[in-house]
């Protein structure tokens, strides 16, 4: 089996506003070279799983952070978590799970299933920038990646 | 037996007293018999004395006529008239002593003529003699005549002395006859006495003895009278008590005299004297009543109580008396009174909780031995089919095992066993039913029976379903409205930022001051949002109480709504607080909220005094917290504690008006109350009670 380190982050999120919001702000602070935008938790497997080098053998894409939002069309958020980590390949990679709401009743659900982080978007943009940053700095930059 | 024998005795000593009185005559007769004969034996005497004297002096003058005759010699003559004289008593005495006797009477006659014609012939010779001389006399006197006479009267007299001796001999064997006679009743009078005497003696002894049994018992009965706790009274006919025993006496409070002088009519109750005069009547004048027909009435103390008297009478109706036993049933009464009434309490109960509740009474088994109608009727058993069933056949199996291990392992121990059951009827429809499980026991604290008291709440039950289902509904809408709505806001601001950063210069200031409006707007969106779900989240959250420092809590809240800005001129007046039982989470909420209110709505004033404390008013905590800030029209506080109400523009004072609802919200799931006081301009006092720990029901 081969991994390919293509790139760094993975969002997943099926809202355009905020996935435009997300890669803007990691731009600013060069993060988001090597992001790749998935729609949705489908999306998502099939950009890590569905792929095939020049020999046709399976490749997995390995990013060093998977961006996570829960309620999305088709496979949710928890769906695709709760496939990754039960991986062996790619149980290891940090999941940061972005919500709108701390409502959610899947918080505790998140962390049994191996979830790294978990972060409410803040309204305010401001919050939501800072948060961003933080998060991109510390699991990109600072963060020692088993992987 | 003492009447029977005393009529024998009786009977027996008047035949002895006839018979000694009859023996007492006889001696009496004999007596006098005795006596007559004596009387005769005398007369006899007398009878042949005269005669005898008679004859005599007969002889006396015929030898004085013989002499004179013989000699002429008158000396002869001279004690002759003389003895005429005699013999004509003697002659008269035998006339008078043969008065009764006709056959000596004649006799007698005979013997006095024949006398007194020798007499008188003697007196003729005399005569002769003396006119005629010796010769002529002689020859009178020779003739034979004269010496016939004599020879006669000698002959008569002897007839009468033998006649009289005859006489005196059949006399005097009458006369022994008799004396026998009068032995013989003697005798009988004597042993007659003797055995009267001997009887008496009898009788008085046994009598004697017989008053002793008599006196004895009649001591002992007196002391049963006397002695007795029970009250004894004879009464007469009259409807006067003769005589009531010491108990009556002590037991009513009269005297003795006072009992027997009042008629008893005044010592009834006014309610029971026709029923007892009835009863007294038949006693008195009615030979057929039960006697053993308990009689119960009420009898007037001297102090003007009354008490409760049980009567056993007996009457005498030969003495037409009544004997009566009355024992003083007061307490009894009462305590029958007090049961009556604890019975009909008890019936009562019983009627009401059939009428409220279902009721099934099983065995320590668990098999069904009493159900009422309300649990036929929800069950949609018969009765029958019910009776001897385990109550399994209502079981749904709905309940895992435990729960009715559990509820067993309760009630066997003597526990009563509270809790909601989801039960099958016969038609396979459900019911729920909270139950409440008493186990009975007896004297010795055996459980006999299981008492079910069960109330139907399927209706409410299945409204809690629903509930439960309209709340999971809104917990998934919260969801959805925390994350759609949430993330056009963030669109909104972030966009707008990115408009102020990147495209700022070509901004110019009124476009400037607009994004920042939409901004404001949309941040104050977030914050309604996020106020709006903390609220209902309120609504689920479960209370968890607990005794904590309402100072502690207070001191922290203080500190932390003083450090963030500037509120250091703010006078804080804080009284020392009673510990609080509550959910410390949401009472930090409650506090956070009225302190960070009060510095809000003061922070007008130049000299803002927040004033924290407490006071006890109806065995509950008050806590207040009062500021003398803007304060409130009055007329509104009703508005205070409602959601997104607000007394105050929005740009004034800063807040969304969810805060005391809040407030109200977490009070009033503690069962507690709050409330406020205000004016404007003149400050606002929040008051808010939680009930005390002992005063809970967890």
């Amino acid at each position: 089996m081969t991994t390919a380190n293509l790139i760094d982050v993975l969002l997943v999120e099926d809202n355009n506003d905020d996935a435009e919001l997300t890669i803007r702000e990691l731009k600013k602070y060069h993060l988001a070279n090597n992001l790749h935008h998935a729609k949705d938790g489908e999306e998502a497997l099939k950009f890590i799983f569905d792929n095939k080098d020049a020999d046709g053998n399976y490749l997995v894409k390995m990013p060093k952070l998977i961006l996570l939002d829960i309620k999305m069309p088709k496979l949710n958020g928890i769906e695709l978590l709760e496939k990754l980590k039960q991986d062996d390949r790619t149980k290891l990679i940090p999941v940061v799970i972005l919500t709108s709401s701390n409502e959610d009743p899947d918080i505790k659900k998140c962390y049994e299933l191996g979830a790294n982080s978990y972060i409410v978007k803040p309204v305010h943009f401001s919050g939501f920038a800072e948060s961003i940053k933080n998060i991109g700095l510390y699991w990109i930059l600072l963060n020692q990646s088993p992987i | 037996m003492v009447t029977g024998f005393n009529k024998k005795i009786l009977v027996l000593f008047a035949i002895l007293a006839i018979a000694v009185i009859l023996a007492g005559i006889a001696t009496y007769k004999t007596q006098q018999n005795v006596k007559d004969t004596e009387a005769w034996v005398t007369h006899t005497d007398k009878v042949i004395a005269e005669t005898k004297e008679a004859t005599t002096r007969l002889k006396d003058i015929v030898l004085a006529a013989r002499g004179f005759v013989i000699t002429g010699d008158s000396l002869f003559l001279k004690s002759l008239d003389t003895t005429k004289a005699i013999l004509h008593t003697h002659l008269q005495n035998l006339n008078y002593l043969t008065a009764g006797n006709s056959t000596q009477k004649a006799k007698i006659d005979s013997l006095k003529k024949l006398i007194i014609f020798r007499s008188n012939f003697s007196d003729s010779v005399i005569q002769l003699r003396k006119e005629k001389g010796f010769a002529i006399a002689k020859k009178k006197f020779s003739t034979i005549n004269g010496e016939h006479y004599l020879e006669d009267i000698m002959q008569l007299h002897n007839e009468i002395i033998t006649t009289e001796n005859n006489l005196l001999k059949t006399r005097e064997l009458t006369n022994t006859k008799n004396y026998q006679h009068f032995l013989l009743s003697f005798y009988l009078l004597f042993a007659g006495t003797l055995i009267l005497l001997a009887i008496t003696i009898f009788i008085v002894w046994q009598n004697n003895l017989m008053r002793n049994k008599i006196e004895l018992s009649l001591i002992e009965y007196k002391s049963f009278f006397n002695n007795n706790s029970d009250l004894c009274l004879i009464t007469n006919k009259n409807g006067y008590f003769e005589t009531a025993n010491p108990q009556f006496e002590a037991t009513l409070g009269y005297t003795q005299k006072e009992i027997t002088t009042t008629p008893l009519v005044k010592f009834l109750h006014p309610d029971d004297v026709a029923a007892t005069m009835e009863r007294y009547k038949e006693h008195i004048y009615s030979s057929n009543f039960n006697y053993e027909q308990r009689f119960i009435n009420r009898y007037r103390k001297k102090d003007g109580s009354y008490i409760w008297l049980e009567w056993h009478s007996l009457p005498n109706l030969s003495s037409e008396k009544i004997y009566s036993i009355a024992r003083d049933i007061t307490e009894r009464k009462q305590t029958e009174e007090i049961l009556q009434n604890t019975l009909k309490d008890l019936a009562n109960y019983k009627y009401a909780l059939n009428e409220s509740s279902i009721i099934v009474i099983t065995n320590t088994h668990g098999n069904i031995e009493h159900v009422n109608d309300n649990f036929c009727k929800i069950s949609k058993f018969s009765r029958e089919e019910l009776i001897g069933q385990n109550m399994r056949i209502v079981n749904s199996g709905y309940h895992p095992k435990e729960f009715f291990t559990s509820l067993w392992n309760s009630i066997s121990k003597g526990e009563i066993w509270k809790g909601e059951i989801r039960d099958c009827a016969k038609d396979k429809s459900i019911f729920w039913i909270y139950t409440v499980i008493v186990p009975l026991q007896d004297d010795k604290n055996i459980t006999q029976q299981y008492l079910a008291i069960m109330i139907n709440f399927t209706a409410r039950k299945e409204a809690e379903f629903q509930l439960d289902y309209l709340n999971k509904e809104l917990q998934a809408f919260t969801y959805s409205v925390s994350h759609d709505l949430r993330a056009p806001l963030r669109g909104i601001t972030g966009f707008t930022s990115i408009l102020e950063e990147e495209y700022a210069a070509k901004l110019d200031d009124e476009a400037k001051r607009i994004t920042q409006v939409i901004k404001n707007n949309a941040t104050r969106m977030g914050i309604l949002i996020d106020d709006l779900l903390a609220f209902s989240r309120l609504g689920r959250q479960p209370v968890s109480k607990r005794i904590f420092s309402t100072n502690t809590l207070v001191k922290e809240i203080i500190e932390e709504q003083t450090s963030e800005k500037t509120h250091h001129s703010i006078e804080w007046q804080i009284q020392t607080l009673p510990e609080s039982f509550g959910d410390i989470s949401l009472m930090r909420q409650v506090w956070i909220n009225l302190i960070s209110n009060a510095i809000k709505y003061s922070s007008h004033n130049n000299h803002p005094i927040i004033e924290i404390g407490s006071f006890r008013q109806n065995n509950k905590w008050v806590f207040f917290i009062r500021d003398n800030g803007v304060g409130f029209d009055d007329k509104y506080k009703e508005k205070l504690f409602k959601v997104f109400q607000r007394l105050h523009a929005a740009n004034e004072f800063e807040g969304t008006g969810i805060g005391l609802a809040n407030v109200a919200k977490i009070i009033t799931k503690h069962g507690g109350e709050v409330w406020a006081e205000g004016a404007i301009n003149k400050g606002a006092t929040f008051y808010f009670t939680i009930p005390d720990n002992q005063n809970q029901i967890i």
